[in-house]
């Protein structure tokens, strides 16, 4: 009894938590999905190891702050999910990850760039366009980061009248629900991720951003056939709504490069 | 008769009030390189002839000649003098430092919400300092109190509407900022309010800087007029991003 009770709770929980994930998103006042707000909410408790799906934000042994620099980076280098370049660049992206202090952009306080720089931490919506806003991990320093992401439907730019920018020339248009964010017209200094993967001027991001319920889920494909053997297929992340109406941004940290003279290894831990 | 108009009146009240609509890239010239001698917006590109051939030694000369500035009480005449004087190593700007308010000026795009004003700005390729963006409710919300608050480049702005103007209260600054080159420091007690005013396709921005505790009185700052893109299409450039390596190259201290 107690047990069947156990199973019957379990199972209800289940399917509230299925409602929840599968409801539809909010409205904006032209009828498009609302994607607006902060998008910074956190796992509810970071100590305990979580069954939250949310808590992959959080790649360490328990969940918490305190192992999530070390795993982390494991994490991410143990993931099989990575881009496959042509064979002639194995060398090359090796030779950039073993010397990634001196070569990884974001370690001399160069912006990360799309895609590297991942999903907006908040959104402000219009009809005519969507502004991504973006707080720096204090780690990198990076700085304020945005992009204006016109959905007025105007096509590119044709790719050889656009100078290479580290955030691109990006269009978003509706799929259904699905704001798609269009983005070619890259520099090639900045990188996918750790690793050493860098990328040509030719490179064409395509962001996949829905909401479901009171989370954000935001999927990305690179495709880049001058280095890459097929498009690469970011792992998708997820980011909760912060409740609070009033939420606001905290400022980020400016970039010190200080630090780098003063490494004596050139990998990256 | 009086119902009717009541009717009129209760119906108004109960409708959202309609702002101002900021909206729009805002740019600092009339064209690329050259504004007419005649047109006022040329004070934006303080040189001889309003080109950018001569800004730079003219655009400092002309600073530096501007009789607007902020009054320091005299016990800080000396330090204002030595950052002034070393400005090429204490000019928080140099190092590649946000410009902070009010020294980031007005913003190159505005976006508007019913509940928020996002201020983005291009920043000088000469300063470089990279993105920059302000989020800035209008809902009707208070200050934090100043002591809950970690003083920022930006700080905490709120903003209401004064009939046409935007009026941005900004508390909550770090004292590391300057407010414009010549070693203007400020303390963490600096309170900034801007207004923007658009008339027609110009939008003037102008800040006073309020600061008891370093300032005699507050400081009215140059006021700037923009000019709307008229492009419905019109992007932000990109920034580029600061690059401190020429500091060491530098051989004087002074800011030219």
């Amino acid at each position: 009894m107690v047990r069947s009770l156990t199973v019957a709770v379990r199972y209800w929980a289940m399917v509230a938590a299925l409602a929840a994930a599968q409801s539809p998103a909010p409205r904006a006042a032209d009828g498009h999905a609302d994607l607006s707000g902060v998008w910074n909410g956190i796992v509810a408790n970071p100590r305990a190891p979580s069954t939250d799906p949310l808590a992959s934000n959080l790649p360490s042994r328990d969940g918490s702050l305190a192992n999530y620099e070390r795993d982390n980076t494991l994490l991410r280098r143990a993931d099989p999910n990575r881009p496959l370049y042509k064979a002639q660049f194995w060398e090359k992206v090796r030779e950039l990850d073993q010397s990634s202090n001196d070569a990884d952009p974001s370690y001399g306080c160069m912006p990360a760039g799309v895609p590297r720089i991942g999903p907006p931490d908040k959104i402000v919506q219009t009809p005519k366009e969507m502004i991504f806003l973006y707080v720096s991990p204090g780690a990198r320093g990076w700085g304020d980061q945005y992009r204006v992401i016109p959905i007025d439907g105007r096509a590119h730019t044709p790719l050889q009248e656009l100078d290479g920018t580290w955030k691109g020339e990006s269009i978003g248009r509706w799929e259904d629900d699905t704001l798609v964010v269009d983005t070619i017209g890259f520099n090639d200094t900045s990188w996918l991720d750790y690793g050493g993967y860098f990328h040509s001027e030719n490179m064409h991001v395509i962001e996949r951003i829905r909401r479901e319920g009171d989370r954000l889920i935001w999927q990305t494909t690179v495709e880049d056939p001058d280095v890459l053997m097929k498009p690469w297929v970011m792992n998708p992340r997820v980011q909760r709504l912060n409740p609070d109406p009033k939420a606001t941004l905290p400022e980020t940290l400016p970039c010190v490069e200080k630090d780098l003279s003063h490494l004596v290894t050139k990998e990256h831990h | 008769m009086y119902r009717a108009i009541a009717a009129v009146f209760m119906l108004a009240g109960a409708l959202p009030a309609q702002n101002t609509d900021l909206s729009g890239v805002w740019v600092a010239t009339g064209g690329v390189g050259r504004v007419d001698r005649g047109d006022p917006l040329a004070s934006n590109l303080a040189s001889r002839d309003a080109s950018l051939l001569n800004f730079e030694r003219d655009n400092a000369l002309m600073r530096r000649a501007d009789p607007n500035k902020p009054l320091y009480k005299p016990e800080f005449w000396a330090k204002v003098q030595e950052f002034d004087q070393n400005g090429n190593n204490a000019d928080p700007s140099y190092g590649c430092m946000p410009g902070g308010v009010p020294r980031m000026g007005a913003p190159a795009k505005i976006v508007q919400t019913p509940t928020e004003v996002v201020f983005l700005y291009v920043s000088p390729p000469a300063q470089g300092w990279g993105d920059q963006y302000r989020v800035i409710p209008t809902d009707g919300r208070a200050h934090t109190p100043l002591q809950e608050l970690d003083g920022t480049w930006k700080g905490e702005s709120i903003g209401r509407w004064e009939g046409d103007a935007l009026v941005v209260d900004t508390i909550g600054f770090n004292d590391t900022s300057w407010l414009d080159i010549r070693g203007y420091f400020h303390s963490e007690n600096m309170h900034v309010v801007e207004r923007l005013r658009r008339e027609g396709n110009t939008l003037t921005w102008s800040a006073t800087v309020e600061d008891p505790d370093v300032l005699i009185r507050p400081w009215t700052m140059n006021s700037r007029v923009m000019r709307l893109d008229p492009d419905p299409k019109a992007t932000i450039a990109e920034s580029l991003p600061c690059v401190e390596h020429d500091l060491s190259h530098l051989v004087t201290k002074e800011h030219h």
